[in-house]
């Protein structure tokens, strides 16, 4: 009756019957399944389920209205994060665990006032990822950049931009972006 | 003449094979020795560097300015993640989705500066990550420093640039502005496409 390492790795007993082809063959299985795992597990260290998406478009925004960001291009997406086509507010977070999450707008030049970025998970762990607000510029485009970690614990979980303008009169949102990575189970 | 595991291609026994058992356990030995130290080499930390700037630029000239902000030394380089080619960039030397993060330093200015814009601009010339200001420090502050993140991917050989970049907007006719440290924090979040 031949025993096992702990990793799992057959060798014969003493008193087992002697066949050195087929004991040498299960060992080297055994091994060869072990190794072939810790390679596959390595890959997946590295290879962070990420989405990034954009908007290069021009969004006309009223005053006090919050509006949630259509993305109209994918930039990369290695886990099925990102849909355009289908849910293109969203990008989707594809299994449990913690999330580096940045976002970026622009804003035309606009009246004085406020300007914001929201990143929201609605329904998630954490619904309010990150918010920036900054006051708008009468010269000059105002722009602005956020970046969260942020935990996910379900994998119906959508992060989305969302912006916002206090300024009284209307504004244009240009050049969104969101990129979403894992960090972490 | 062995037969070989489907994985990683370990040297194994056959039962036509001349029984020689010690040649045979040193040849399987030896294959899993080699691959053990093949995946140890493969195994270490995420490549990660920071790139900093310390000499100042000045924004002179044209209202409008658009500033390679050069980066001049590495604070670190983890796995040798980057290189400073010397023009000012930060050259990525693997392929994958990298985060990048920037700082840039200004100080109080004279009243005739209307904005400042920091992106981060990947091989493609094409911006990853973009902040801005208006709200300038007063004195007695000496300065302010602001801050943006974005991924973008990077193909050594192909698109592996990046770099800072600062558009500075004054009044027509306004004194020149200098801009101070900055720094680009890049962190490879992906292994290859």
């Amino acid at each position: 009756m031949p025993a096992n390492t702990p990793r799992g790795y057959t060798y014969p007993l003493y008193g087992d019957t002697q066949n050195f082809p087929a004991q040498i063959q299960d060992l080297a299985t055994d091994i060869d399944t072990d190794v072939d795992g810790l390679y596959d597990a390595r890959a997946a260290a590295l290879y962070a389920p990420t989405g990034v998406a954009s908007f290069t478009g021009a969004l006309a925004l009223a005053s006090g209205v919050t509006t949630t960001v259509t993305f109209d291009t994918e930039l990369y997406d290695n886990a099925n994060m990102v849909d355009i086509a289908g849910a293109p507010t969203d990008i989707s977070i594809p299994s449990v665990g913690n999330y580096l999450i940045s976002a970026s707008v622009r804003y035309s030049t606009g009246a004085a006032g406020s300007c914001a970025l929201l990143v929201i998970s609605p329904g998630g762990f954490v619904n309010d990822v990150v918010s920036v607000t900054k006051l708008t510029n009468t010269a000059f485009p105002t722009s602005i950049s956020a970046v969260a970690l942020t935990r996910c614990t379900s994998t119906v979980e959508n992060i989305r931009v969302q912006v916002r303008q206090l300024t009284g009169g209307a504004m244009t949102v240009t050049s969104v972006r969101l990129q979403v990575t894992k960090v972490a189970p | 003449m062995p037969a070989f595991t489907p994985n990683r291609n370990y040297p194994y026994s056959i039962p036509a094979d001349p029984a020689n058992v010690p040649e045979a356990i040193q040849a399987l030995a030896e294959a899993v020795d080699a691959d053990l130290q093949t995946l140890q080499s493969l195994v270490g930390p995420r490549p990660m560097a920071r790139a900093r700037g310390i000499t100042p630029v000045v924004a002179s000239g044209s209202v409008t300015t658009f500033n390679t902000m050069p980066m001049e030394v590495l604070d670190f380089n983890v796995g040798g993640a980057v290189s400073l080619p010397g023009d000012g960039t930060v050259q990525i030397l693997s392929e994958g989705s990298w985060l990048g993060i920037a700082s840039m330093s200004f100080p109080p200015s004279s009243g005739t500066l209307s904005g400042i814009r920091m992106t981060i601009i990947d091989g493609s010339n094409t911006e990853y990550a973009d902040t801005s200001t208006n709200n300038f420090p007063v004195v007695p502050e000496t300065q302010r420093t602001m801050g943006a993140s974005g991924m973008a991917f990077f193909i050594p050989g192909v698109f592996d640039r990046t770099l800072l970049r600062a558009e500075v907007n004054r009044t027509a006719g306004g004194a020149a502005f200098t801009l101070r440290d900055h720094t680009l924090t890049l962190i490879r979040m992906t292994d290859g496409p």
